[in-house]
């Protein structure tokens, strides 16, 4: 699935357009501990957390994920915005919960990362 | 127990509160231990930060702002224990209804911010221990701010990343008498006083 279908799939605003919005996404992964998503991330990766720190879109770009996906409404900080932006990251943004936005991602066919 | 284990200056860093430094200051002057007003922050990234301020004006006119931005979810005693405000001859005054557990809605750059506005300055609290850590919750230790002072927990291991250039306080954080440490640390001031302790920290920033 491209980023930009799993924006139709969840019904999520786009935050940041990102630089390759036809990147497939390889799996998901839902955590709010940056520690733990460093341990854990995938290049490819479609991650969804309610944290809005810039380190979000660094630890993003290091383990180049295809998106992230700010869920229960919560907004990306200026200062992220902008990483974001200079680093072409895509930013997916909705009001929905981590477990809904798990539950329709599992249910579409995006697998979690295999360890 | 500070006067019994010989300490010079202790600060008083309750979550996300600072009613008790006013008397906890007067017991200090009583006891010939000097008191820090201070406090700890959880943030919305409910990461721990310590705020440490020149004056109780200060850090009570910082700690009901915090106050403001905790949600109003309320405190259970028989969950969370209570929470007291103390004040002469060891009575209670009053107690705060918000659970002091939870975090602000603020994030770390703008409680820096709060806390410079009323002159204090702000120190990650035990950034290497598995909850509400600088590292845990943010990954890498964020550089922005700045954070040229953190506080690590002794008893387990720290990246070396995180506190070079930085300098590091080791603190008890201590919740209960017994916790709160031996006269290990110190920090070359010329006076121990609150101010001193401040004005070297902010000669970091």
């Amino acid at each position: 699935m491209k980023i930009s279908e799993l924006a139709e799939l969840l019904h999520a605003t786009c935050v940041c357009e990102g630089e390759a919005p036809d990147t497939e996404i390889t799996c998901g992964y839902a955590c709010d501990l940056l520690s733990w998503v460093l341990a854990h991330g995938r290049k490819g990766m479609a991650w969804t957390t309610v944290q809005t720190h810039i380190n979000v879109v660094a630890v993003a770009v290091l383990m180049e994920m295809a998106c992230i996906i700010l869920s229960e409404g919560n907004q990306l900080e200026p200062d992220s915005l902008r990483k974001a932006q200079e680093e072409g990251l895509a930013v997916l943004a909705t009001d929905k919960t981590a477990f809904e936005i798990c539950g329709l991602m599992m249910a579409a066919g995006i697998a979690p990362a295999n360890e | 127990m500070a006067k019994v284990k010989g300490l010079d200056v202790i600060a008083l860093t309750d979550h996300n509160t600072a009613e008790n430094v006013p008397q906890a200051m007067a017991a200090g002057k009583a006891f010939g231990v000097e008191v820090i007003p201070g406090m700890e922050v959880t943030s919305r990234e409910e990461v721990h930060i310590l705020a440490y301020f020149e004056t109780a004006e200060d850090a009570l006119a910082f700690g009901k702002e915090i106050y403001a931005h905790l949600p109003d979810v309320h405190n259970r005693e028989e969950l969370f224990g209570n929470q007291l405000v103390i004040g002469e001859g060891d009575e209670p005054t009053g107690k705060l209804e918000k659970l002091l557990l939870n975090a602000t809605d603020l994030t770390l750059k703008e409680i820096a911010e709060l806390a410079e506005r009323y002159h204090g300055v702000t120190v990650p609290a035990h950034i290497n221990r598995g909850a509400n850590s600088m590292i845990v919750a943010l990954g890498l230790m964020p550089m922005l701010p700045q954070y040229p002072v953190v506080e690590v927990y002794s008893r387990i291991p720290c990246p070396e990343y995180a506190v070079k250039g930085r300098l590091v306080l080791y603190a008890s954080d201590a919740h209960r008498l017994e916790d709160i440490a031996e006269r290990t640390f110190a920090l070359n001031l010329e006076t121990p006083t609150a101010q001193a302790v401040l004005h070297k920290l902010k000669s970091l920033f």
